[in-house]
Formats: structure tokens, sequence, C-alpha cells
């Protein structure tokens, strides 16, 4: 009647030691083939521009910049070119690129849910509705952090609010949030096309539009500082959740049982997500799509584990943005489009075929 | 009660009551749990069995009542506190993560890995045995959403075990299953059940209850029954109180279970040939 038991003698006290199995090579392989691509699309986008510049020049530039190479070749105008203007430009989307896929990655996790991008707790409309208004009040003029500054607090303003509301409900289910989530983008667009609408001047007009369409041009070394440091924080923090995060993906009971403390495991995640898309946000103005696309196709390929997605997410995310913010500059010159614009281009499309095959093989 | 049998009690419940959107669920269910023995719950749909496994489990707040997990409250423990003493098989294993076997059994490591630590070779080889016990050592690179019902059972099995619970809680763990894969789990959960493990799951099939289980505990809307030996808890008497049902219940020395035949009209025993 014993049908269950193996012998397990012989090899019982044996420490297999983990193979290199297909799916490890896999994730190396793809680890390694995204900084490349990350390094490449760097270099790429600081040489290319209404100033070409050779490739080899700019990676030497950017070792100047960074001061681990003191003579260079280049010369003073190019090094100025790709140090001051180009580089500053780029970093900020590598930083905006890699926090929104991170945060993107994390929220679809806590819900469970491979459509979720990180705006869905009113973040995105958050910040939206801070810029908008601090442009639409002329506070934007008087410093250029006026700008970042309110849409960050605009930002952590809503998802704390949503939050709130949320606890208060008793309602302790994510389903119920992410409902929570949706009315609170709709109100806060409300808000934002009644001041759109009674915008006093074109110039204030045009600043609001572009700010909603994301865009990364004139953006200087000041604005690389202060979202460094808080999306690298913030990522490294939301990272050490991971094995969390693969817990909550069973279900609440499953991971409660084994030992999550499930709602406050969900604040943290939530509230460090939210963090980083509002960081990102504040500096770039919404880019949507980027958060909800490439922690998709990187699960697609690596597998739901968050201890390598969030990693290759971050990587991803960061190469996708630096290339559309290329393509935003060059595809249609001497006409820039906004890199918003862009990632919803190509991102929309995905997306919709995303959705397609999405009972077919794919799953959060 | 004296000191010492308390030390003993691996859980001790006191009048614990429970609703649900103002409907009542457990009201008033004492139970007293020694390490080492394999208990059943047992009882009709909608009497309160999940409910009362999770509230064991401390996934539900009693309202009211008692509940001390080796002599200490439940609240003195935190989640992963609790999670080393007690591990939990939920009914609904139906995951459509991208998971292999492997991988959620090791989540069972979690109550012991610190947020910096990675796996040790003691939760390796944890995992391991887990997998072992359970007979899907085999099957560990496969996905989760690519096994049977049975496999993945199995599988949760193997992830509460890799916990090192004292006590492994299982919410009706073969109700999905084909009658090998059954008694695979059962003749599993009754072998783990001894010394110091103990097991509580909650059973429909009365017949392998009694076979399997050393007590049964049966509820009835909330409230329990009976509880005792297979032999004591399952009498005609009893199952027509609570299930409504006429039953026969015979003592089968081969597997020193009960077979219980059950029928809906009173007359149909009468009917029914036994003398085979």
């Amino acid at each position: 009647m014993n049908i269950t038991m193996k012998p397990a003698q012989g090899h019982q006290e044996s420490v297999p030691r983990r193979k290199l199995t297909f799916k490890r090579l896999r994730i190396t392989a793809l680890t390694i083939a995204g900084m490349l691509t990350l390094l490449l699309s760097v270099i790429a986008s600081c040489s290319i521009g209404p100033v070409s510049i050779p490739f080899a020049d700019t990676f030497a530039a950017m070792l100047h910049a960074a001061g681990w190479l003191d003579h260079v070749t280049v010369s003073e105008r190019n090094l100025t070119i790709v140090a001051d203007i180009r580089l500053p430009r780029v970093l900020a989307g590598v930083f905006v690129g890699a926090g929104l896929s991170i945060a993107g990655a994390a929220m679809q996790g806590v819900f469970r849910n491979p459509l979720v991008e990180p705006g869905y707790l009113g973040v995105s409309s958050g910040a939206a509705a801070g810029a908008v208004l601090c442009i639409a009040f002329g506070f934007a003029r008087h410093s250029p952090f006026a700008l970042p500054l309110a849409a960050f607090a605009g930002a952590l303003g809503a998802v704390v609010l949503i939050l709130a509301i949320w606890r208060a409900s008793g309602k302790p289910n994510v389903t119920t949030l992410l409902l929570l989530g949706i009315g609170m983008n709709a109100l806060l667009s409300a808000v934002i096309n009644v001041i759109i609408a009674s915008a006093p001047h074109e110039q204030q007009l045009r600043s609001i539009v572009f700010w909603l369409q994301g865009g990364l041009e004139a953006r200087t070394w000041e604005h690389v500082h202060i979202i460094a440091l808080p999306i690298a924080l913030a990522g490294a923090l939301l990272y050490m959740f991971s094995r969390t995060l693969n817990l909550l993906l069973l279900g609440d009971e499953h991971a409660q049982a084994s030992g999550v403390p499930v709602q406050g495991a969900r604040y943290a995640i939530l509230l460090l997500a939210s963090f980083l898309t509002g960081t990102a946000v504040s500096v770039s103005g919404i880019i949507g799509f980027v958060g909800l696309v490439i922690p998709h196709l990187v699960r697609l390929i690596a597998g739901a584990d968050h201890r390598y997605l969030l990693p290759l997410s971050a990587i991803f995310g960061a190469a996708f943005l630096v290339l559309a913010d290329l393509a935003s500059r060059m595809v249609l010159q001497p006409i820039t489009l906004q890199v918003g614009v862009v990632c919803a281009c190509i991102g929309a499309p995905l997306f919709m075929i995303m959705l397609l095959r999405k009972r077919k093989e794919v799953s959060v | 009660m004296s000191i010492n049998q308390r030390t003993d009690m691996l859980l001790e419940a006191e009048r614990l009551t429970c609703s649900i959107d103002g409907r009542p669920i457990i009201n008033g269910v004492s139970l007293h749990l020694h390490p080492g023995s394999f208990l059943g719950i047992i009882g009709p749909n909608g009497s309160g069995k999940s409910t009362l496994l999770r509230m064991l489990c401390g996934l539900l707040q009693p309202e009211q009542g008692r509940l001390m997990l080796l002599s200490r409250p439940y609240s003195a423990y935190s989640a992963k506190e609790r999670a080393r003493i007690i591990g939990y098989v939920p009914q609904d294993c139906s995951i459509d993560a991208d998971f292999t076997i492997e991988q959620i059994v090791t989540m069972g490591r979690h109550p012991y890995r610190s947020l910096f630590r990675s796996l040790s070779a003691a939760d390796i080889q944890c995992a391991e045995r887990a997998m072992r016990q359970c007979g899907i050592d085999a099957l560990r690179d496969r996905y989760i959403h690519a096994c049977s019902g049975g496999q993945r059972q199995l599988a949760f099995i193997a992830k509460a075990l890799a916990q090192e619970p004292q006590l492994l809680l299982l919410d009706e763990p073969i109700s999905a299953l084909d009658i090998r894969h059954q008694l695979r789990t059962l003749s599993l959960l009754r072998q783990l059940a001894g010394k110091s493990f103990t097991v509580v799951a909650s059973l429909h099939d009365l017949s392998l209850a009694s076979r399997y289980c050393d007590r049964l505990l049966l509820l009835n809307d909330g409230r329990v029954e009976a509880s005792g030996r297979p032999d004591e808890v399952l009498t005609t008497a009893a199952l027509h109180a609570v299930y409504g049902i006429h039953a026969v219940i015979r003592k089968e020395p081969d597997t020193k279970g009960l077979s219980v035949i059950a029928f809906d009209h009173e007359e149909s025993i009468a009917n029914y040939n036994f003398n085979y």
C-alpha cells in the first residue's frame, strides 16, 4: 500500500549543487545582451545628432567626463557636446527608463496582472496634475526645479491618498485598489483638462502639452543628480522584495502561510514603486508604456522570478528609453518628437500583440 | 489543567467564533492538538471546515475565543515565526505563474531567510528532502501550470514541508484528485504524522478519513458535533444528524478503517443486499 516514497538512500546527504541549466544560461546571456545594448545605445545616442561624432570619440569623451581617461584626442567642441549636452539627457533617460520598468515589474507582481502599469495608482496623473498646476500658475518660470518638485508632490499625494482610501475601505484586496486607482486617474484627468481649457497663455498651453507628452530635451546634469540617487536606492530596496513578490504571485494565502506579512509587504512595495515612478516622471513628464511593455517582454524570456525580472527590466527599460529618445530626435528630422509619443507609438502595438498572445503562454 | 500538560500542547483553541459578512461561520469551536497525530476535519459543505483551518493557520482572526500556539497567543508570533511552526496548503493550488516545482518548493524556505541572505546549502537540502518525501523530485523542472492537479497538490505539500513546520494544515487536499493520488497523498500524510509532526486536514471522504486519521472532528453548522476516534465519531446517528443521510457503517479489518455506505432514503438500506 506504500505507493509513495522513493528509496532515498544513497543521495541522502549530498547537497546537489545547482546545475547550470538552460534557464540559467539564458538569463546570463540576457543580462550580457542587455548590458551591451544599453552601452551601445548610450554611445549611439551621444554620437548621433545635428553634429555627428564618431563612436570611438564619444566613448573616449564619456570616459573623460567620468574622469577615467585624462588625455583624449577629441576636439574641445565634441567634448562639450557629449559631456554637457547629450550625456545628461541620455543618462536622465537611463534612470527614467530603469525606474519606470522596475516599478512596472513590481506593480504587475503585486496585482498579479501583467497588464498593470506603474501609473495605475494615480501616480502619473497625480504628477501631471501637479506639473500642470505649476505651469498654469506660472511657478515653473521661477526655478527649473519647481516643475519636478510639483510633479513629485502631486505623484506622492495621489498615491498616498489612494492607499489611505484603500485602507479605510476595509476591503484589503488588490482588485479594489486597482478600481480605486482607475477612479483616481479619471478624476485627476478631469482636473487637468479643466486647467488646460482655462490656461491663460498660448505658451503655457504648449508647455503643458509638452510635459504631458513626456520628453528628455534640455535635461541637464542637475536633473540627473536629483533623480539618480533616489531611483537607484528605491530600485535596490524594491529588489530586496523580489522573493516576497514571488510569493505574492502564488496568491495571498500561500504568501501569508509562507511567512509574508501580505498587507504590510504590499504597502511597502506599492509605495516604493510609486516613489520610483513619481521620481522618474517628475523629470521626464508622462512616459507611458515603458513600465508596461518592458517588464512583460522580459518576463516572456526570463520567466516570472523577480530576482531576475527586476534587474533585467531595469536594464532593458533604460536601453529602450534611450533608443526611443534617439528615435524621437532623428526620425522626422529636423522636427523633434516627444519621447513619450515615440514610446507609445512603439509600445501600443506591442501591447496589443501581447494582449492577443496573452492566454497562449504568457502569465505573470 | 496542569502547567505540564499545557506545554505539551501544540495548539489550543477555545470557543472560537468567526462570522463572514455578518453570518456566523464558526460558533464556539474548541480544539486541542497534541503533537504527533493526524486529525481529520469532516462535515458537510459550509460547515466551517475551511474557515476553521484558516483561523488555525492565522490567516483569519477569530472574533472571540482564545487561540494559542505552543502556549503563546498567535499575536505573539511574526508571520515568519508562525510559518516556521505551521505549514498550510490551501484548497486552491491552481497557480498560473511561471514557476517550476523546484522554485515553488524552495520558496518554502522563505521563513528562514532574511531579506539579504541567499539560499544556503541547508535550505537546498531541505527543499530536496521535501521533494523526495513527496515523490516529485523527478518533476522539479516542470512548470507548475503544466502539472496535473495531483502533482500540483504534492508540490505545495512539499513547499509546506520545506518550511519544516511542526503542524501541517491542509484544506481538502484530496477532493480534486483521482483515487490513486488520493491514496498517495493520504499515505504520505499518514507517514509524516507522528513523533513531533502533526497533520490536520479537512476531508470529505468518510471512509478514507476513518482509515488514515487518528482522530476525527465532525463539524456541523460551525459547531463541533463529535470528536474522537473514527469509530466513535462516525456513527449512524451522527451522520444522520449532520448530513441527513442514512448510512451503513462497517469495520474493515484489513484496512483498520470503516466503510461508510450512504443512502438518502432509509428504505434503500433494506433493499440493499449486504450479504456478499
